[in-house]
């Protein structure tokens, strides 16, 4: 009995190394790092000339009525003003400020320029951001947070950046790399099944009305869809479609005769939002996502791998991801 | 005997905590500020990290949509209407629909309610130099089923708030000419 258990925790502490541990390339933290970058970037550009309307004290949700909505405890441009104010900075330039250092630490971030401190930088300034424009956020802001705090961790200029050019020396793959993949896949998997879970519990997700409202809302209108309406199967289809995708998600990435197929899947939905929702930022986001933690080998390279086959991390998993 | 080293298991440790978090924060399993005083902690870090965030976007369904239109009265009478949107770019409006979405989510404040179309009327003040009065009509989008499409249906906006503010010191001044 004792030699059973010690056996099967021997298996069990295997199978966790060789799934965490095995070395990894950092390519798709690289792809990860980079693809996010670029779309806060444009994000950044596309808000650029209502900077002041939507995060400045006098916006249009201004700070008299947001400090009312907000969690005290998390902070906020406004929490600095005093001190700001203190050094001759009004709340304006020290707006200006955040958003100039934020997007320096963007463009960092894409190209792999002190990869580590911009990540950091560039989390603590967007959740700043965020907390001050709280009521205009959505998902793409959401998804940026949870994945720039990854990013602080990861080590996503081991490879694609202007540090490892510099560096010269080739970072080997890593344990850590590896890790942090599984820890971006496993988010990713997480999310979409609790997207899928709260989906599924409202009717107008099995009736296929969602999909119709979704398209004939005002806000998210983009062509004349009401023809949908004498199709109330296409609706439908639509519906059931996006909470197999979902639902499947988390099942049908993994294994290599479905992975490409559930990729192909999910940027397919994540287009349809772009083109028929008009939610750019979010459905290239979340195509980057995908892509980055599964469509990206992390495998280390054929000469590579001859050289530390010894380790018995590198043998292959069943799932060969 | 042990494969994983000591420095993996920790991460391993670490890994699951945060992941315990996640899922706590995206089903809303957990209400932290009532387990005080590790609570507040664990929801300072839940937010900061993002596994308090929600993913249920476009769930349990789609719901309505409100738009806010204002009138602006000038000081010679003449009314004309005018919207808060920018229409610098779309990620612009379509932050500012969220905003203006926040004024559903407040339920039955009406206090709130009213501090909330004050600071609009305010921004458009400001925009409009010559603004006396502005009403802030607040609109919500009757959705009709495809059914009811079908059957010749159509959506449409119906009145959800009201209010007319007036800038005072632009009337005095006015009166006073």
């Amino acid at each position: 009995m004792g030699v059973n258990l010690r056996s099967l925790s021997r298996r069990c502490q295997n199978a966790l190394a060789v799934f965490f541990f095995r070395p990894a390339s950092a390519k798709p933290i690289a792809a990860l790092r980079i693809s996010m970058a670029a779309v806060l970037l444009v994000q950044v550009y596309f808000l650029r000339e209502d900077l002041f309307e939507l995060f400045g004290p006098y916006g249009i949700f201004q700070e008299s009525v947001t400090r009312y909505l907000v969690d005290p405890a998390v902070p906020r441009l406004p929490w600095f003003t005093p001190t700001l104010a203190s050094w001759g900075i009004n709340e304006n330039t020290a707006l200006m400020a955040t958003a100039v250092i934020y997007t320096v630490s963007l463009v960092c971030l894409c190209l792999g320029v002190a990869t580590r401190l911009a990540a950091v930088v560039a989390w603590g300034l967007h959740w700043i951001l965020m907390n001050t424009g709280l009521c205009s956020n959505y998902g793409a802001d959401v998804y940026a947070h949870v994945f720039l705090f990854y990013l602080i961790w990861m080590p996503s200029g081991d490879v694609w950046s202007l540090d490892s050019l510099i560096r010269k020396e080739k970072k080997p793959p890593s344990d850590i790399a590896r890790m942090s993949i599984r820890v971006i896949q496993l988010q990713l998997c997480i999310t979409y099944f609790v997207s899928a879970w709260e989906k599924a519990a409202g009717p107008q997700w099995w009736s296929g009305e969602v999909i119709w409202r979704a398209l004939t809302l005002p806000v998210y209108i983009q062509w004349d869809m009401t023809w949908m309406a004498h199709y109330p199967w296409f609706a439908k289809l639509a519906a059931w479609g996006t909470l197999v995708a979902e639902f499947g998600y988390a099942l049908f990435i993994w294994p290599r005769q479905t992975r490409w197929l559930w990729i192909s899947l999910m940027v397919s939905l994540h287009i349809g939002i772009i083109v028929f929702l008009g939610l750019g930022l979010f459905g290239a986001i979340m195509t980057c996502f995908t892509l980055a933690a599964f469509g990206i080998s992390a495998e280390p390279q054929p000469f590579r791998r001859s050289s530390s086959v010894a380790s018995p991390l590198l043998a292959k998993t069943p799932l060969g991801v | 005997m042990t494969v994983l080293s000591r420095k993996q298991g920790i991460l391993l440790l670490v890994v699951a905590f945060q992941f315990a978090l996640v899922v706590i924060g995206a089903g809303r399993l957990v209400y932290w500020p009532n387990y005080e005083p590790v609570g507040r902690w664990l929801s300072f870090y839940s937010e900061l990290s993002g596994a308090s965030s929600g993913y249920g976007f476009f769930a349990p369904g789609v719901g309505s949509q409100l738009r806010a239109r204002f009138e602006v009265v000038q000081g010679d009478g003449v009314r004309k209407e005018v919207s808060i949107e920018t229409h610098n770019s779309h990620e612009s409006d379509l932050r500012v629909g969220n905003i203006i979405g926040r004024f559903w989510d407040e339920g039955t404040d009406i206090r709130l309610k009213r501090t909330m179309a004050a600071s609009w009327a305010g921004k458009i003040f400001g925009r409009h130099p010559d603004a006396t009065e502005v009403i802030v009509r607040l609109e919500s989008y009757r959705l009709v089923s495809m059914e009811d499409y079908r059957n010749g249906k159509r959506p449409d906006w119906e009145k959800f708030y009201e209010g007319k503010f007036e800038h005072k010191a632009r009337k005095e001044k006015l009166g006073g000419r």
